[in-house]
């Protein structure tokens, strides 16, 4: 019953894409065909009628008729249904017997089930057509052997099927559940296991039925399947083939019907398969950039950002607002932290400013200049200039390296279009990063892959990926998150080595505050994707203005931290993008909240402690990280 | 102490670098061998199924092939000569030796011997089959890149639409169908190409391109998918940041990576072309092993079909081999985590 229902709704899915419709109208096309040959058209298909023979195409035989005088249309019907019986019967053969060899190690035990999955894995090494092949020999031609040898060349490949299915859903609850209650296993195969399979099966089993179809037209052209004077799909076409010069028609139309056919199962298969995926990625649209006008940067301006806004195209057309309004201007040898939580922007941010973003998102701004170079607008992520410019070491070091390429291939890669670099020049260079950034016998690492590299090790081969052209500015997404203490001070240590060393300015993004405070000379905190609060480090932990950024600062534990009391964390839940509040993003979390606060948003402004906050309330003075 | 520790890290991993020196402990050799391992036991199945396959035919297989009027001493002596006659344990063993010797017995109807037949027909299968499978990654793996340029972020969902349909239709389209098609359009209409048989260079063209067209789309739409699964991962927005160019970081970064998971699925579908070399080469006549086996089987001539079965049995699994080693050397981690399955 519930099976039905599944496919019912399986196939109501299909029909809602175009692809589904296509494939069902093929489909009917051929189930029309295999009625008409199984009634009206099965007497002419096979009247011999010496008078009629080789007639060209006409209203009463749409394609001719052959030597003999039989109406070629009312061959191809008889063939189609003979055709269709077999083919579902072979498919039939093939599912039942893969539904029994997939499932009997659930009976067995594990030692026979590895067994089985290791000779279905062999088997299906060797493509269909020649197990159908093999399994002719063994069954003879004629059509009986033909159903058998299609059916059980299917077997293993359907056998695999299952047994991947049965093996995702036994280790469930639910099964474990069961089983323990003493059920038998037969019981909970079918009461549990095959609903919850039912649907890939049906997918697979659309599949099946189209694959022994062609197998079978190819089988019967052979001559190994059907035998005169029955015929099938595959004996018609090789019999009409032998009259293509004189017309060609016949052949055509039957070569067109066991495509459609295969098409028909194939195409519906896919969208069975693809209305159980999950829905569809957003859509791109380019939005122009509003131009505006640009202020002059100053003359030690490394990165000069107004008014950044990103947005994700959705697919209802309502773009969703994760950044507005960011303004930032880095200057030489300045270190600025960026601080917010999970959610809060604060990477997407800082991917824009280096010109990394997502093709897919939309970047808007004001000034988006970075040494002096305005690079607003699309396209520009791939100028040659911004090898000096930027330096960006990714969050995950586990991730952002190629896994397939060799560490002296992958960091000395932004200079390859500036200078010319042969195989020892990478290398060579890549040893100097890596001795710079502290990587051990650097000579023989650099000719290793990453994941030879322990996650401390990586995350100073993507420092030294990141300057290896000594950019101006170097933005670090993360850097110390996931390392133990000791690691975390040497990788901050090698920041501001940077700057020390090459004059070059950095961005640290964290959503720890307490990992910054030591390093940066400026904060900037964020929170639903605007800046709540920004000013010099010392400022913000002496009297930050923003609840949340004393929210953040208390959660910090600090060594006066009463070891018996639980660490602070902020409750409430971080920003729903989906659905924005005229008001303070951070009112619902807040504390001090009042109306206005959760009506009008607040401006970002000076408040006359060293830092701008955007907050509609004066703040008592701060009484410490840990009040 | 941060420096002590770090060192202490950076000692131990010098030492684990160290172990691995040793050649047969080294990952590489350590996934060949299990590699090797899986031949052999792929191999002996093959040849045991190809032997059993004679055991396992209902009724008397010489009988069935000789027909029911030839006199029995005829059919004995048949018997005697192919082995059939001694203990099956003795008949395995032979068979066995029989192959290392490249002795595969001798044709029941033209007696010649199978490893003789095998020799005159393989080259004409290699060379379609060969030159299907250089077409297959030359066409297919542009164009799946290019679709995936293409149609990335859903920018032309249309385009999207047409492409996955056509590359459906064609891969679904079998190879004799395709040939049937080729040879209407080329050979009928045209008067282009020859029509049937292997005669000049012009008539190798309708069997590659039949045999090709499936695994191109086939391929491409595997590339695209993974393409587009590739070009959505961290280490591609890091290649981006280098600003090497979207050549590169298509085709140096996204596309090795591609690959890999492409060829790990794409192993059957190489296997399907050289098994649809059957159904081309006998549409078209051509002298291969196909059409040696087909008649093999029409005939009941089983000592050819089991030599036939045999060697592109043997093809597969060299197949498979070539393709497994491809991927080592693209991608060295499979040699890390113990060998794709």
């Amino acid at each position: 019953m519930s099976k039905k229902l599944g496919q019912k709704s399986l196939l109501s899915r299909a029909l809602s894409q175009p692809m589904g419709r296509f494939a069902v109208a093929m489909l009917l096309i051929i189930l029309i065909m295999a009625i008409l040959g199984a009634t009206i058209m099965s007497g002419p298909a096979t009247n011999i009628d010496p008078s009629m023979a080789n007639k060209p195409i006409s209203m009463e035989h749409w394609l001719g008729t052959d030597r003999l005088g039989r109406d070629y249309f009312a061959r191809l019907a008889y063939a189609t249904t003979l055709s269709l019986t077999l083919a579902l019967t072979a498919a039939a053969i093939g599912i039942a017997g893969g539904l029994l060899l997939g499932s009997l190690g659930w009976f067995t035990g594990p030692r026979v089930g590895n067994m089985i999955a290791a000779a279905i894995r062999i088997m299906i090494a060797f493509p269909s057509l020649l197990l159908v092949l093999f399994a002719s020999v063994i069954f003879g031609q004629g059509t009986v052997g033909s159903v058998l040898a299609v059916g059980v060349a299917m077997i293993p490949w359907y056998g695999r099927l299952v047994l991947n299915l049965v093996t995702s859903v036994r280790e469930r609850e639910y099964v474990s559940a069961a089983l323990i209650q003493g059920q038998s296993r037969v019981r909970i195969l079918f009461k549990y296991i095959v609903p919850n399979v039912g649907e890939p099966l049906i997918v697979n089993g659309t599949l099946a039925a189209g694959g022994a179809l062609l197998a079978f037209a190819g089988l019967s052209y052979l001559g190994l399947g059907v035998q005169a004077p029955e015929f099938d799909w595959g004996l018609l076409l090789k019999e009409n083939l032998i009259a293509i010069y004189v017309n060609p028609a016949p052949a055509l139309v039957t070569a067109l019907m066991i495509v459609i056919a295969g098409i028909g199962f194939n195409l519906l298969g896919e969208s069975f398969a693809k209305s159980l995926d999950a829905e569809k990625p957003a859509a791109f649209t380019e939005h122009p950039v509003d131009p505006q006008v640009v202020a002059d940067a100053p003359a030690d301006s490394v990165a000069l950002v107004q008014k950044l806004s990103i947005n994700a195209p959705t697919p209802s057309g309502e773009p969703i607002k994760i950044v507005q309004d960011f303004d930032l201007d880095v200057r030489a040898g300045r270190i600025i932290g960026i601080v917010g939580e999970s959610g809060s922007g604060k990477t997407l941010t800082a991917q824009a400013i280096a010109q990394v973003a997502d093709e897919s998102l939309e970047v808007q701004a004001i000034t988006m200049n970075l040494d002096g170079i305005s690079y607003l607008g699309t396209g520009a992520s791939e100028d040659q200039r911004l090898v000096k410019a930027v330096g960006y070491i990714f969050q995950d070091s586990g991730s952002s390296f190629n896994p397939v390429m060799k560490f002296d291939h992958q960091i000395p890669e932004a200079l390859r279009k500036r200078e010319k670099l042969n195989g020892k020049r990478k290398h060579e260079i890549t040893v100097e990063q890596l001795e710079r950034v502290g990587v051990p016998d650097a000579d023989e690492r650099a000719g290793q892959y990453p994941h030879q590299f322990s996650g401390g090790m990586r995350q100073r081969a993507m420092i030294a990926q990141a300057t290896v052209a000594r950019p101006r500015l170097v933005v670090a997404d993360e850097p110390t998150t996931a390392l133990d203490v000791s690691l975390k001070a040497r990788i901050l240590k090698l920041l501001t080595d940077l700057r020390d060393e090459d004059g070059a300015s950095v961005i640290i993004i964290s959503h720890d505050i307490s990992a910054l405070l030591t390093v940066v000379d400026d904060i900037v905190v964020m929170y639903g994707g605007r800046v709540v609060e920004r000013g010099s480090a010392q400022a913000i932990i002496d009297n930050p203005q923003h609840p949340y950024t004393r929210a953040l600062l208390q959660a910090v534990p600090s060594m006066d931290t009463p070891k018996d009391q639980p660490l602070k964390t902020i409750p409430g839940r971080p920003v729903d993008f989906k659905a924005p509040t005229p008001g303070c993003a951070f009112a619902n979390r807040c504390v001090f909240a009042t109306d206005i606060c959760r009506e009008v948003r607040p401006e970002l402004e000076p408040k006359g402690t060293g830092t701008d906050a955007a907050c509609h309330v004066a703040m008592a003075p701060f009484e410490g990280a840990n009040a | 102490m941060a420096q002590e520790s770090t060192q202490a890290v950076a000692v131990a991993e010098a030492a684990a670098t160290a172990r691995q020196k040793s050649i047969f402990d080294h990952p590489t050799t350590r996934f060949l061998l299990k590699r090797f391992r899986q031949l052999i036991i792929s191999v002996f199945i093959l040849i045991t199924a190809t032997f059993l396959m004679l055991q396992l035919i209902p009724g008397d297989p010489v009988r069935n092939a000789l027909g029911p009027t030839a006199p029995p001493e005829i059919v004995e002596a048949q018997r005697a000569l192919m082995g059939l006659d001694k203990p099956l344990l003795q008949q395995y063993v032979d068979f066995i030796f029989g192959i290392f010797r490249g002795d595969l017995g001798v044709s029941l109807s033209s007696k010649v011997p199978v490893t003789d037949i095998i020799a005159t027909r393989l080259p004409a299968t290699l060379q379609i089959v060969i030159p299907a499978y250089i077409l297959t990654f030359a066409a297919g793996i542009p164009i799946g890149v290019f679709m995936a340029r293409f149609t990335r972020n859903s920018r032309r969902p249309k385009s999207e639409v047409a492409f996955t349909t056509s590359s459906v239709v064609v891969q679904t389209t079998p190879d004799f169908i395709l040939t049937v098609a080729f040879i209407a359009l080329f050979s009928i209409t045209l008067g282009w190409l020859p029509a049937a048989g292997r005669s000049g260079p012009d008539s190798y063209i309708i069997p590659i391109l039949a045999l090709a067209i499936g695994p191109i789309f086939f391929i491409a739409r595997l590339i695209r998918l993974d393409m587009l699964r590739v070009l959505g991962l961290d280490y591609i927005r890091a290649a981006r940041s280098k600003r090497i160019g979207v050549a590169r970081t298509y085709f140096r970064h996204a596309l090795p990576n591609a690959l890999t998971a492409t060829l790990t699925v794409a192993g059957l579908a190489l296997g399907s072309l050289l098994a649809g070399s059957v159904l081309v080469e006998t549409v078209l006549s051509w002298p291969g092993l196909g059409t040696e086996m087909v008649s093999g089987i029409t005939l009941k001539n089983y000592p050819v079909v089991q030599g036939v079965i045999l060697v592109y049995g043997a093809m597969i699994l060299a197949l498979n081999l070539i393709v497994d080693l491809i991927i080592m050397i693209i991608d060295p981690r499979v040699t890390f985590d113990g060998g794709a399955a």
